[in-house]
């Protein structure tokens, strides 16, 4: 099988298979745009990705490799959160902020399985917290002034538990 | 912002519309991405299927419009009805909880002996059957009469309203077993007929004489002739009726297959005089006995008797049983709401229940009914009724 190099954003060079790296729609897309040659020793340079989360991520796609494919969105399947796989569920327990980076490059690198898995990961994380807990969390400011915050709230009376 | 919007989105994807309403008081930005997603019906839908029993769903679709049933809904684009009813859903596990302001209507009473014998409700509409053949017709929230006809001058046992795409019909049945078809808008006498029970769920009217029952409506007339003995009671739920006999046979017989294809179950009555039978979607009678016990059957189990005079101060005179709310209203005029898990086994011993001191004389009837999200309990007394709201 042949290999390609990927660079991350501090310069270190990975050597992934191509079919691995290949998960990644957008380093799919980008050899095919540039027509790259396999056998060529081309650098495929990742400048938003670091070094320890592209070494993750590649670590993510090699135990993957042979998934088969992602099925097309489905708006009528099931958006479930408890069935994250024991490997995935072991391989996130990482701190938030390599969890969060991780979110950031399956995005960038557009890898639909990993952005899932991690998204669920952070909505199972939002469920049971209240506002001011997920604020502090994710470091959100609250924009909403007294009033507002005021309405909102009135709005959403209706589900509260008793 | 650690995340751009669109990862948010797909966060948010895989959240449950609670913990979304929840989080709309973050920040505006994601009270706006928020409030795109929950304006799709998908969400909301999962969460009835994941929340309410299915065997409710009938029930609280009917209370919310009477004219389609809950599988005529699209899943994705009719977000408004799963809202509401799951907002009913929540309301009614709230109920007890629940905060209450009543208003009282005086029923115009047009002959000095004139009372309230029995009252339905729809949608908006409320119809009251009186003892010299008088039907009522109120509106909510407002309370004012709409209108009023003149049956046929008999004591009005039961009226029923049903609903089709373009008609509302009011139904009424005498003691004298007359039954006719009123058209609301036009207060025109459509039909009549002969039956001693009647009942309606959607646009279906089930007429219960003897052994037959049959069904008027929106469909061709049909009639069931049953092998079992007297009809007591009928209930219906959309495509399926309900009854139970003389013997104790309880059926609950889909309409749509063919008249074997129903659930067929004995259970021996209670041993003694029984006053009035009810019957409750999907599958519950009631009953009050001649020393004003209450009974309790689940189809296929054994009846329960209890006697709630020692702990409720009275005798049950109405009851509704809605999903997992059971109402009784009492003849001291007292009414109590309870929330009861299994309808099999009730321990008014060690129940909470929230109790509402309306009138002092008996209640009459109980109905729920929802109108511009706000949710009444209509109790009826042999003069007035009272509209309680809860808040």
């Amino acid at each position: 099988m042949p290999n390609i190099k990927l660079q991350s954003s501090d310069g270190e060079v990975f050597e992934v298979d191509v079919d691995i790296a290949k998960c990644s729609v957008t380093i799919k897309t980008m050899l095919e745009d540039l027509g790259m040659d396999e056998d060529e020793e081309e650098v495929v340079p990742l400048p938003n990705v670091n070094s320890a989360i592209l070494r993750k991520v590649i670590q993510w796609a090699t135990y993957h490799k042979d998934d088969p494919p992602p099925p097309e969105d489905d708006e009528n399947k099931d958006k479930r959160t408890d069935d994250i796989s024991s490997w995935d569920a072991d391989f996130l327990k990482v701190d938030q902020g390599t969890l969060y980076e991780l979110i950031l490059a399956a995005n960038y690198l557009d890898i639909k399985g990993l952005l899932e898995v991690t998204c669920k990961t952070v909505a199972n994380m939002i469920k049971g917290k209240t506002p001011e807990e997920v604020r502090k969390t994710f470091n959100i400011k609250n924009d909403f002034s007294p009033s507002e915050e005021e309405q909102v709230r009135k709005e959403n009376e209706w589900c509260e538990e008793k | 912002m650690i995340f751009p919007l669109e990862v948010w989105e797909n966060i948010f994807l895989y959240s449950d519309p609670l913990t979304l309403i929840n989080m709309r008081i973050t920040c505006k930005c994601w009270k706006n991405i928020i409030d795109r997603i929950l304006q799709q019906g998908t969400p909301w839908y999962k969460l009835c299927k994941n929340e309410i029993p299915e065997n409710l769903w009938s029930t609280f679709c009917e209370t919310l419009n009477s004219k389609k049933f809950y599988t005529d809904f699209h899943e994705e684009r009719d977000t408004k009805f799963w809202i509401a009813m799951y907002k009913l859903w929540i309301k009614c596990k709230n109920m007890i909880k629940c905060d209450t302001r009543s208003k009282c209507v005086n029923v115009p009473i047009n002959i000095p002996l004139e009372y309230i014998t029995c009252i339905d409700t729809s949608e908006n509409l409320i119809a009251i059957g009186t003892s010299e053949g008088f039907i009522y017709f109120y509106n909510i929230p407002n309370l004012q009469i709409t209108e009023f006809i003149v049956d046929h001058m008999e004591y009005v046992q039961s009226v029923r309203i049903l609903r089709d795409e373009t008609n509302i019909i009011c139904v009424a049945c005498s003691i004298n077993n007359h039954i006719s078809f009123w058209d609301v808008n036009t207060l025109k006498l459509i039909n009549r007929t002969r039956g001693k029970l009647i009942c309606t769920s959607y646009s279906y009217c089930y007429i219960a004489m003897r052994n037959i029952i049959s069904i008027e409506g929106a469909i061709p007339r049909r009639v069931y002739e049953f092998d079992t003995d007297n009809v007591l009671a009928v209930g219906a739920n959309y495509d399926r009726v309900l009854f139970y006999t003389e013997r104790g046979y309880f059926v609950n017989l889909s309409l749509v297959g063919n008249k074997n294809d129903g659930i067929y179950t004995r259970t021996r009555p209670p041993n003694m005089r029984v006053r009035q039978y009810h019957i409750f979607k999907p599958n519950i009678i009631t009953c009050i006995t001649e020393y004003g016990y209450l009974g309790c059957l689940v189809q296929g189990q054994k009846w329960r008797i209890y006697n709630i005079f020692s702990t409720l101060h009275g005798t049950p005179t109405a009851i509704l049983v809605y999903g997992h709310i059971l109402i009784l209203g009492l003849d001291s005029g007292n009414v109590h709401i309870f929330y009861i898990n299994d309808f099999g086994k009730i321990n008014f011993n060690n129940i909470t229940s929230k109790k509402l001191c309306l009138d002092s004389s008996a209640v009459i009837s109980l109905n729920i009914m929802v109108n511009a999200e706000e949710y009444y309990l209509i109790v009826g007394y042999s003069k007035r009724l009272h509209c309680v709201k809860f808040m």
